[in-house]
């Protein structure tokens, strides 16, 4: 296996990576913001982004 | 807005992009569709839908760390960090870098040869690095929109 061969390999599975780790976490933000826009503004409970968006 | 503010730089890009694909096409019409899968073939005029998708983040990190945006945006320097920034930042320097080269090699090459053969194994994870870079880029924004939107209901409530 030649080393462009191999570069070819890292560079697809960084493709797919983003691309699958990406796309699920677009869709925690979005889940996030649409349940910020939408809470129950009398509770005083302080606005915290889950560890694992942050 | 940040999220208008990042579309309106990928306007520039998608223009020139489509500008040169609309020339490239008028001049000599190529055979392949422009599609996913084949979207090697057309690395040359989407490095620049490419470029401004990895460049946002990058050059708005610098902004944000170095405090240019101006002193009421430094409380945004907190913004910088964390896992998931790392994460995008590093993706979308390497996607940069394959934008890059395969703008290098396309360019070079003779489109119908490298119809014929292709073999640049370099490129063959082409596709999804484009699909990776542009989710890392709406990644970045929304984040940033995200933690943007917290910061301001909080110092209003």
């Amino acid at each position: 296996m030649t080393a462009i061969e191999v570069m070819g390999i890292l560079f697809w599975v960084l493709g797919v990576t983003t691309t699958i780790v990406g796309t699920v976490l677009i869709a925690l933000y979005i889940i996030f913001l649409v349940r910020l826009k939408y809470r129950n503004d009398s509770s005083n409970e302080p606005i915290r982004l889950p560890k694992y968006l942050a | 807005m940040i999220i208008l503010n990042w579309i309106l730089t990928q306007v520039f890009g998608v223009m020139t992009s489509l500008a040169l694909v609309l020339r490239d096409e008028t001049a000599t019409p190529n055979d392949i569709t422009l599609s996913l899968s084949n979207s090697i073939y057309y690395a040359d005029q989407l490095f620049w839908i490419g470029l401004t998708l990895t460049l946002y983040p990058l050059i708005d990190i610098i902004f944000r760390v170095g405090k240019l945006y101006g002193p009421e945006m430094a409380i945004q320097v907190i913004y910088c960090g964390g896992a998931i920034n790392a994460y995008i930042l590093s993706a979308a320097i390497l996607a940069a870098i394959v934008f890059a080269i395969s703008f290098g090699m396309v360019v070079m090459a003779e489109p119908s040869q490298l119809i014929e053969n292709l073999p640049f194994d370099v490129l063959k994870g082409y596709k999804f690095v484009f699909l990776g870079a542009i989710i890392a880029s709406v990644l970045y924004v929304l984040r940033l929109q995200v933690l943007h939107t917290i910061h301001r209901d909080a110092s209003a409530g």
